[in-house]
């Protein structure tokens, strides 16, 4: 105890002594220096030289030493091209094959690491493959696989396989969205969902980022729901935000497979602009994110879909499954995208509607409970956890203020209004939800890379979250 | 009680050396010369890196800077006004730069000809017979090329224009030589050279870099491939920037912090010296945004005597005016950093109501001279792509010394030096020209403002003659302009009483002056609008009554149009017992 007294003391004097100097310094110095610099160097024959003190730049030296090995290394790696050699180690020679290890910060299984493989020219006909499995421990792993080729025959037709496969027991998993208050009620979820695309697009090749388009799929779905495991789900119960028919949980005990057919159709003009053989300014194209094209009669303007300045985007959806259990439904969905420049260039408001809608097929028929429409998370209802709403239906209604704050770094403010239902019927406008907030989207010239967030709601005061990609 | 005095006591002795700092006069010589070449030992070479610059000078340092007690404490007290900045190391009793490894007094002092501002630090043009043997591929930077060999086996290095781009960056980089080399810097010799790429050849030792890190031997492939990215002229030839080799061993780049280690020579911490920091102000005239420590080359060379010493280059100047290398200067470049918090913050939260004054870019009337405007420069707050320690810690001393530099171009000057980057058209070298006369007087009208620009003092033929460097420079008009002067003893302390003259006080002083036979050497101010002259001088008579064996000193205040009196400039002489004058110091207030 004595000894500990001591070392108390000793760390007070201490940092009296610290807070003495801190203070003194602050007076001294800048008098001592104004008194020396008031009158210009003394002329003589020596060489110039600094004068340093030592012990006031004793915590810089301390920061240089924590900051030298970074520095060290990243001038090392750039002088034996590491990045490149790290990738070379995960690629062939030609780059079109590698297997990579992966990352995961949250999600629907929380965070976890796996492995991301990929082929960008299999069977060396250009289809292009890629798949990953990322493990989180017990909340979950989950797996992803695509395939497909963007040009058959170098045409306007292409294909698509994706294969996905989720099994988790997350707390903040979407299927567990409204339940946060007991970690005991949670569900566990497996299913797998698999879809064939095959579309066709007015325009391809190397104008195709740059024009207008429309795209018309069919596709071909299957799907498999494991609700079968559970932890003391003692049903029922109420849960904030969701529907009557949300609250059956139909489908929950169950194991469910399903077939499906659907297509989707839509027209993107998003930040389009026509053609022109003279450019309005060189480095109006530069950045952010304006390449340009010249195909040699004219220059295109390349559509920067992640930050849209006019235009818009209108898509409509549909898909019809039936399975096992009795499972049989029909899901439609309509979105329309509008943006417009405000006031100075980049300065855009953004618009957004969107429907979705599940209904059962037949009096004995029933929609999974995994499959009924969902609002929270990063891109619908952003003030609320992801899958906090659930019903047959949801509408979306979205207005966001965009601006930017450095070349391709963007910042906004949002106003979601959203409502779940399980008849158009109940749709109401008292029933509406909001939430609002604000946020950060840093991009490169071409892609998406990270959203920041912070959002408002009756149910979250502060809920700030991230996002990868970007629905809007 | 003895805690504070422990603390107080180790302070103190820190501290009173700085206190005791302060110069007294003295009729030393004036120190015209740095002795920094002494014989070194052979120095490790520093390896240039453009990443870690860029991240440890935009993080890194910013943190690390206010970590330094030292810097922290003048900062808050320039904050609470009780201290100035500090300011540079190696100034001499005149305010101005003595010569050395760095730096040699040209232009401002030593008016250059016509002639001799478009040779510069001289022509590099191989032997245009050829064969030019390549003995190495340049890939790294933003400019590609060729090391080549000529028939007299001089080695230069050759840069080419980017496609859609031509004349732009080998323009720039010539241009941009002469006017370093004229401020005083050491620049290679670059010079514009059209050959035929018939008389390349591959050496046998030049090398590719390959993917892996690794090399392999050049091949016709390798050069063809980058000679397929050049435009040829209508005849045929290829335009590029000729580099000659410099003399001596390179031993890498120097910091602009710092000292290097292994130089003995190297006392002065970069970032305090006077030439460092004002070349930010040279910087800004040009636009010369990727002024930074990848772009600079120190030598290793022999001196008289055959000592070894390192001397300090400036180089890659093929980012200044509108050219960024490879395409045109982003509207940015010169206004903000690359990735620059405060204009981030400021955008963050304005809502986008904040609207940059570069946002939108200004036409581009001549595509050789890339994107170089006047609209939207502000002389005082210019800024490279990146934080450069020398220039953040420019003062208003550091910054007049660079403007009188860059006004002491006269319109001529600069046409000739712009003759010298070759355009094939003329109105793109008139129209630099243009830009670069009117961008010159923004920096004189912004860095005169904030110290009294009264320069080339001397005291002879009994009078304190000086130069009103903003009259010269045909910013001010002279009758207009008041000056009030305060005579000083050797202390500093105020003598006798103030006089207010005008300029055409002064005059008619001077005529009384030469008519009472004092002197027959007065001259009149130059007459607004001349250009720069060492010679247009004012002319103060001195009392004939002056103390012998003693030091005395003017204070000096410029007022303009009726507008708030200047800083002060001080100005001490010691009269000698024959009669003598000598000039022992100026002291600039900020």
């Amino acid at each position: 105890m004595r000894c500990h007294e001591g070392g108390s003391l000793l760390v007070r004097r201490l940092m009296v002594h610290i807070v003495y100097c801190a203070m003194l310094c602050a007076v001294f110095i800048p008098v001592a220096q104004a008194h020396s610099s008031a009158r210009a160097e003394v002329d003589s024959l020596a060489a110039y030289e600094s004068k340093h003190y030592p012990i006031l730049q004793v915590p810089q030296f301390l920061w240089m030493g924590l900051v030298y090995p970074l520095g060290e290394f990243t001038i090392y790696a750039e002088h034996t091209r590491l990045p490149q050699r790290v990738y070379n180690w995960f690629t062939n020679e030609e780059h079109t094959f590698g297997i990579f290890p992966q990352v995961q910060l949250g999600g629907e299984t929380g965070s976890g690491g796996g492995l991301r493989i990929f082929h960008s020219d299999l069977f060396s006909a250009g289809v292009l493959a890629e798949a990953f499995f990322i493990y989180a421990g017990e909340r979950g792993q989950s797996a992803s696989a695509f395939i497909g080729d963007e040009s058959i025959a170098n045409g306007k037709l292409y294909w698509s396989t994706q294969l996905d496969w989720l099994k988790t027991r997350n707390h903040s998993a979407a299927i567990n969205g409204g339940w946060r208050e007991s970690g005991l009620r949670l569900l566990q979820l497996e299913q797998v969902d698999a879809v064939s695309t095959l579309g066709w697009r007015r325009h391809d090749h190397a104008t195709e980022s740059f024009r207008k388009n429309v795209f018309i799929e069919g596709r071909l779905a299957f799907g498999w729901r494991d609700l079968s495991e559970r932890f003391n789900v003692e049903l029922p119960f109420i849960t904030p935000g969701y529907t009557r028919r949300a609250h059956s949980r139909l489908g929950v005990g169950k194991e469910i497979p399903l077939f499906g057919i659907g297509g989707r159709l839509a027209y993107d003009d998003r930040d389009y602009r026509a053609p022109t053989g003279q450019l309005e300014h060189p480095l109006n194209y530069v950045l952010p994110g304006r390449i340009l094209h010249h195909d040699g009669e004219a220059y295109h303007h390349f559509r920067d879909i992640y930050y849209p300045e006019h235009g818009g985007l209108a898509e409509f959806s549909f898909d019809v499954f039936t399975g096992g259990e009795d499972a049989r439904f029909v899901r439609v969905g309509a979105e329309v995208q509008r943006f417009f420049t405000l006031f100075w260039r980049y300065r855009v408001l953004a618009l957004r509607a969107r429907v979705d809608k599940v209904s059962a097929l037949g009096d004995d028929a029933f929609v999974p409970h995994t499959d009924l429409v969902a609002l929270g998370g990063s891109q619908r209802l952003r003030g609320y956890r992801r899958g906090a709403l659930r019903g047959e239906g949801g509408l979306l209604l979205s207005a966001e203020y965009r601006w930017p704050i450095w070349d391709t770094w963007s910042a906004y403010l949002f106003f979601d209004e959203g409502q779940v239902f399980d008849r158009y019927g109940d749709i109401e406008m008292g029933e509406f939800l909001s939430s609002y907030g604000g946020g950060i989207n840093l991009r490169t010239a071409e892609t998406f890379l990270i959203g920041l967030r912070i959002g408002h709601s009756a149910a979250e005061d502060a809920l700030v979250g991230f996002t990868l990609e970007q629905e809007f | 009680m003895r805690t504070f005095s422990v603390s107080t006591a180790i302070l103190c002795a820190v501290l009173f050396p700085t206190l005791l700092d302060a110069g007294e006069l003295t009729t030393d010589p004036i120190k015209w010369h740095d002795p920094d070449n002494s014989n070194i030992a052979e120095p490790v070479e520093i390896v240039e890196n453009q990443v870690w610059d860029i991240a440890d000078h935009t993080f890194f340092f910013q943190i690390g800077k206010v970590l330094d007690l030292g810097w922290s404490a003048r900062r808050l007290g320039n904050l609470l006004n009780i201290a100035p900045p500090r300011q540079a190391d190696n100034v001499n009793a005149l305010d101005e730069v003595a010569n050395s490894s760095w730096y040699e007094n040209r232009h401002f002092l030593y008016p250059q000809g016509i002639a001799q501002l478009k040779r510069g630090p001289g022509e590099a043009v191989p032997n245009a017979g050829g064969p030019w043997q390549i003995v190495a591929g340049k890939f790294e930077g933003g400019t590609a090329g060729f090391t080549i060999e000529d028939a007299n086996g001089r080695r230069f290095l050759l840069k080419f224009d980017s496609q859609g781009n031509n004349e732009m960056g080998s323009a720039a980089e010539v241009i941009a030589t002469k006017v370093l080399y004229a401020a005083g810097y050491n620049v290679p010799r670059n010079s514009i050279v059209y050959f035929d790429p018939a008389i390349l050849t591959i050496g046998p030792k030049a090398t590719v870099p390959t993917s892996d890190g690794g090399k392999r031997p050049m091949e016709k492939a390798d050069m063809q491939g980058i000679l397929d990215n050049i435009i040829p002229q209508p005849d045929g030839t290829l335009r590029c920037v000729a580099s000659a080799f410099l003399t001596g061993k390179p031993v890498g780049i120097f910091n602009y912090h710092g000292r290097r280690k292994d130089d003995a020579n190297d006392r002065v911490d970069h970032e305090h010296r006077r030439e460092l920091r004002g070349l930010r102000v040279i910087g800004s005239w040009m636009n010369d945004a990727d002024r930074r420590a990848a772009n600079t080359l120190d030598m290793l060379v022999e001196g008289d005597g055959g000592s070894r010493y390192i001397k300090h280059y400036i180089i890659d100047m093929g980012s200044a005016f509108g050219s960024n290398n490879l395409m045109p200067h982003l509207p940015k470049y010169g206004n903000e950093y690359v990735w620059d918090p405060r204009t981030i913050l400021r955008s963050l939260v304005s809502f986008g109501f904040y609207r940059k004054p570069w946002e939108e870019p200004l036409p581009m009337q001549y595509p050789e001279l890339g994107y170089f405007e006047n609209e939207t420069f502000d002389a005082g707050s210019w800024v490279p792509t990146y934080p450069n320690p020398a220039f953040e810690r420019c003062t208003n001393r550091d910054g007049y010394w660079g403007a009188k530099i860059v006004m002491s171009f006269s319109d001529e000057d600069i046409a000739a030096m712009v003759s010298t980057g070759r355009y094939s058209n003329a109105g793109a070298s008139a129209e630099l020209t243009r830009l670069l006369a009117e961008r010159r007087d923004m920096i004189g009208r912004y860095w005169y403002a904030r110290v009294n620009p009264l320069d080339h003092f001397a005291v002879r033929d009994g009078a304190l003659a000086f130069a009103d460097l903003a009259i010269v420079g045909g910013l001010e008009e002279a009758a207009s302009t008041r000056y009030r002067f305060q005579m000083l003893d050797a202390e500093g302390d105020e003598v006798g009483t103030t006089r207010e003259l005008s300029y055409g006080d002064l005059e008619r002083l001077g005529v009384d002056w030469v008519q009472s036979g004092s002197s027959a050497s007065f001259k009149r101010v130059a007459s607004v609008g001349a250009q720069p002259s060492a010679s247009a001088h004012v002319y103060l008579p001195l009392a004939a009554d002056l103390q012998s064996g003693v030091f005395h000193g003017y204070e000096i205040r410029t007022q303009r149009s009726q507008a708030k009196w200047s800083k002060a400039v001080r100005v001490y002489f010691y009269v000698w017992n024959d009669g003598r004058y000598q000039l022992v110091r100026v002291e600039r207030e900020e």
